[in-house]
């Protein structure tokens, strides 16, 4: 067999109940593929029966990297975990997450692609990865512990170079909401899943590297163009103020830097200056999450931007806030980025001293203090916004007794008093009492235990509740039509950047929309925000190319917060960035010659596979009524605005109705039913999958 | 001596667009004519004019751009775009003027309504007092009658021209700016 780059060429397999070790080969068992998610729905399908539980022994949890992670490809640290997610609703069904960090790269270099979990280990242990050693250790004296003492405790044993994925109290008390960390912060759920099966966690330390096919010098060549075209996080291609190299500029842009804006917390400040997008060795000053979610204020506590593996964006940013060690005896440092930045803060209705205030800032320490460490998830902020509706419309007092509810101090949570947080997060941990308990289980499972009807949360807009126990991801309020349909199709909420990085990019709509005619055909794929126009073909188009190049960046390891790289910040390239540039570097990575529409085909596979998993888990093939189902509130507008008018979000039923019929089209799925045809399974050799359907009455 | 001035008329236009500044051309004069202070001023003015004259044809990056009153200024395009240099020279001139032209171009191009923050931050550094006092001359003025502000749900001030979007469409978009992507990041 022709030897390829980019992949370390073994998956790694442990059974914990067994204790066996194994290897597989990558390229005969998951090369069509590729890796990532692409592993792990495979897994997934071929070996997870359906009806297995999420907390089974039967289930696996795979942890996927792909050929572009721990290479020099910009944006490479994403690990995908995929696994039966316990938060989905009423049915746990598959899903992923995706955790940044250094862990992709770690386990690349120790000679792996990919880890699958299975079984149940008798009692708790961690995973320890050494190149071809591998080992489970006991871990009963890890048991009990944070994130943040687990993962020091691992690296005292495997030294500091190691990168350590790891379970909080959460995850090992099988709270659904829980996630796996990684090098400080970074996150993805199924940390209960971990639990379920006592692995506490995985040290893994790599001494290889990942061989390049390519010739070095049209390697390097293609890593200098990617970062060319890199803007700011979420690929934000304009700065957020005017500087003297830039023709637009946008105040909702992540590229913030400018000339007076420094690292104050730094020792000396750095300036960050104005970052012409012609130096490279500018980028990691571009972007402060922390500054663009809660003020200038947070200028003065920041030291840096950090992050993960091959990326310049730094999109973590590190704050020192001294005040929170003497008011609440937490360390002064933390650092995370949007979900993970605001965990604490979005608890919270008001602040004493205003929404982007010292408070706030303090509550966004204290959360990232604990939900960190215990390992706690905010299921994109609906856990937040779950407990305020509780609590605002009276629902808790009926839910819980009064010893309990007396237990919490509820004038500190009115008052926004981030001390608040310590009386709140422990207990979801431990999951100590019924709000607690409740709270931790999801918010489907929790509506359910309650007795409250999914249709109320579907009603009320400002939960932004989707479907199966999960919220929006960018939906209609990115995009309209494109931004709905990319809702309906996943088992949680949609996690797809694709379309919302080329919306907020913060172009002018004229460019935006010469853009789009390049890539999906017609200007009229893209709206101006907020004044959506009727359906049409091209953004069918677009809503496709969004899912696969997710699908397409979850398998290869980049980071689809910061792709596709649909737009540059270079004037003198019109804007454009290049839509070909996942194929340039996985074929000069791998030296498996792909274009980039035969590398769209792969990542349809992966998603057509999802697709097929989640049908034969759901045991029904009416996808289109079952599944891919949009909130009234979708339909509706505070101020009653007609869909289509300029100022609303609001979307039209038989307009989305034509939408999906579109989308199914252009994906060759069924329209009545939405779901996938026999002759597109065999158009994307998954024949034996579609044959496995068949015999259970699940094509159209 | 002629072709050395002129190299360094051309490096101190250059400089000064590196250092995001636009070079207006009484500097160039009062700093030039010292190089040729043996000549008759006439000579000196006469001079120098052929030298800017010059360097403009002969490189292309260098343009120059005129105020209200006709001065002249220069900047390179190798580091400063037009849309950058014509904001210093109305930032320069009359504020008020600045902020319309700034809410007009959002509000058109884009289109979406500013916030506050946008002048009080580099490179306008204005102060709110300041905004706040310019806006309201504007209400009373007709020329600037279409300029319009609204305020999101946590407070937070934005402007807009109503030439090219409507209350609703602003607030909205305002509001999605302020609060919305905040949630949804």
């Amino acid at each position: 067999m022709a030897k390829h780059g980019g992949w370390a060429g073994k998956v790694l397999r442990v059974d914990l109940s067994t204790g066996k070790i194994s290897t597989e080969n990558t390229i005969e068992k998951y090369k069509d593929f590729i890796g990532g998610t692409g592993i792990g729905y495979k897994v997934i399908w071929d070996e997870v029966p359906s009806a297995t539980k999420p907390f089974s022994p039967e289930n696996k949890i795979i942890f996927g990297t792909g050929p572009l992670a721990g290479t020099g490809a910009p944006c490479n640290g994403k690990t995908a975990i995929t696994t039966l997610w316990p938060t989905c609703w009423p049915k746990p069904l598959v899903a992923s997450g995706h955790m940044g960090g250094h862990f992709a790269a770690e386990l690349k270099y120790a000679g792996y692609d990919a880890i699958i979990i299975e079984g149940k280990s008798e009692h708790p242990v961690w995973l320890s990865i050494e190149d071809a050693r591998v080992e489970l250790n006991d871990a009963r004296r890890l048991w009990g512990l944070g994130i943040r003492r687990t993962t020091y405790e691992i690296n005292l044993q495997m030294g500091h170079e190691a990168s350590v994925a790891a379970i909080g109290q959460a995850g090992e008390n099988l709270v659904p909401m829980s996630v796996i960390i990684n090098s400080v912060s970074h996150s993805a759920g199924g940390g209960a899943v971990m639990g379920s099966k006592n692995l506490k966690a995985i040290g893994v330390r790599g001494t290889g590297s990942v061989y390049i096919s390519g010739k070095k010098e049209e390697w390097e060549k293609a890593i200098k163009f990617h970062l060319s075209l890199l803007g700011a996080n979420n690929q934000h291609v304009v700065p957020s103020s005017p500087q003297p190299w830039a023709e637009y500029y946008s105040p909702g842009s992540r590229w913030i830097s400018s000339k007076g804006r420094n690292w104050e917390a730094s020792r000396p400040p750095i300036e960050t200056g104005s970052c012409d997008p012609h130096n490279l060795n500018r980028i990691a000053y571009r972007s402060n999450n922390a500054v663009f979610f809660l003020g200038n204020d947070a200028w003065k506590y920041t030291v840096r931007g950090n992050g993960c593996t091959g990326c310049p964006i730094r999109c973590h940013t590190i704050l020192r806030v001294p005040s929170v060690y003497s008011k609440y005896a937490i360390p002064e440092i933390g650092q995370n980025t949007c979900g993970g930045l605001n965990f604490g803060r979005a608890f919270f209705k008001t602040f004493p001293d205003g929404p982007k205030s010292q408070t706030s800032i303090e509550a966004c320490m204290v959360g990232m203090h604990f939900a960190d460490d215990l390992g706690i998830w905010n299921n994109y902020g609906l856990l937040q916004r779950d407990f305020q509706k509780l609590y605002y419309d009276g629902i808790l007092k009926t839910k819980i007794d009064e010893k309990e509810y007396k237990s919490y101090s509820w004038d500190k949570f009115e008052k926004g008093d981030p001390g608040f947080l310590f009386e709140l997060l422990p207990r979801i941990a431990r999951k100590d009492g019924e709000l607690a308990t409740a709270l931790g289980m999801g918010t489907g499972y929790m509506l359910e235990r309650w007795g409250i009807s999914e249709e109320d949360w579907k009603k009320d807009p400002a939960l932004q509740y989707w479907k199966m126990g999960h919220p929006r991801h960018h939906s209609n309020e990115d995009s309209g039509q494109i931004g709905v349909i990319i809702n309906t199709q996943y088992n949680r909420d949609a996690q797809c950047h694709s379309h919302t990085n080329f919306i907020r990019n913060g172009l002018p709509i004229e460019v935006q929309k010469r853009l789009a005619s390049e890539l999906w055909g017609s200007p009229d794929a893209v709206d101006a925000t907020l004044a959506y126009t009727p359906m049409n073909i091209y953004k069918a188009k677009m809503a496709k190319w969004s899912l696969l190049r997710k699908e397409l960046h979850d398998a290869l390891a980049l980071c689809n917060w910061m792709g596709p790289i649909s737009a540059s910040p270079l004037k003198e390239r019109g804007y454009r960035g290049d839509d070909s540039i996942e194929s340039l570097l996985y074929t000069l990575a791998t030296g498996d010659k792909k274009s980039c529409q035969e590398l769209d085909h792969v990542a349809e596979r992966i998603l057509l596979l999802h697709r097929a998993i989640t049908i034969r888990d759901m045991g029904t093939k009416e996808m289109r009524t079952m599944h891919d189902t949009i909130p009234d509130w979708v339909f509706e507008d505070i101020k009653d605005k007609s869909p289509f008018s300029k100022g609303t979000n609001r979307m039209d039923k038989e307009d989305m109705r034509i939408a999906m019929d579109m989308y199914y089209e252009e994906m060759g799925w069924d329209k009545k039913t939405g779901a996938p045809t026999l002759e597109t399974y065999r158009k994307f050799d998954l024949g034996d999958v579609a044959e496995k359907l068949k015999q259970k009455g699940l094509l159209p | 001596m002629i072709k050395e001035c002129s190299k360094a008329i051309l490096d101190s236009i250059r400089e000064s667009s590196k250092s995001g500044l636009l070079l207006p051309e009484k500097e160039i004069f009062s700093k030039f004519t010292q190089k040729l202070v043996k000549s008759h001023e006439q000579i000196r003015d006469d001079a120098i004019k052929a030298m800017l004259d010059e360097v403009i044809s002969s490189n292309e990056d260098i343009t120059v751009l005129y105020d209200s009153i006709y001065c002249r200024y220069y900047y390179s395009a190798l580091t400063m775009t037009e849309a950058y240099a014509r904001l210093l020279l109305l930032k320069k001139e009359n504020s008020l003027h600045l902020m319309a032209s700034i809410i007009r171009e959002n509000s058109a191009k884009y289109p979406r309504p500013i916030p506050i923050t946008v002048f009080q931050n580099f490179p306008f550094e204005l102060r709110q007092d300041d905004i706040l006092l310019c806006i309201n001359k504007m209400i009373e003025l007709q020329e600037y009658e279409d300029i319009e502000q609204v305020t999101t749900s946590i407070g937070n001030l934005f402007f807009y021209s109503k030439r090219y979007l409507d209350f609703d469409y602003a607030m909205m978009l305002a509001e999605w700016e302020d609060v919305g992507c905040i949630e949804n990041p």
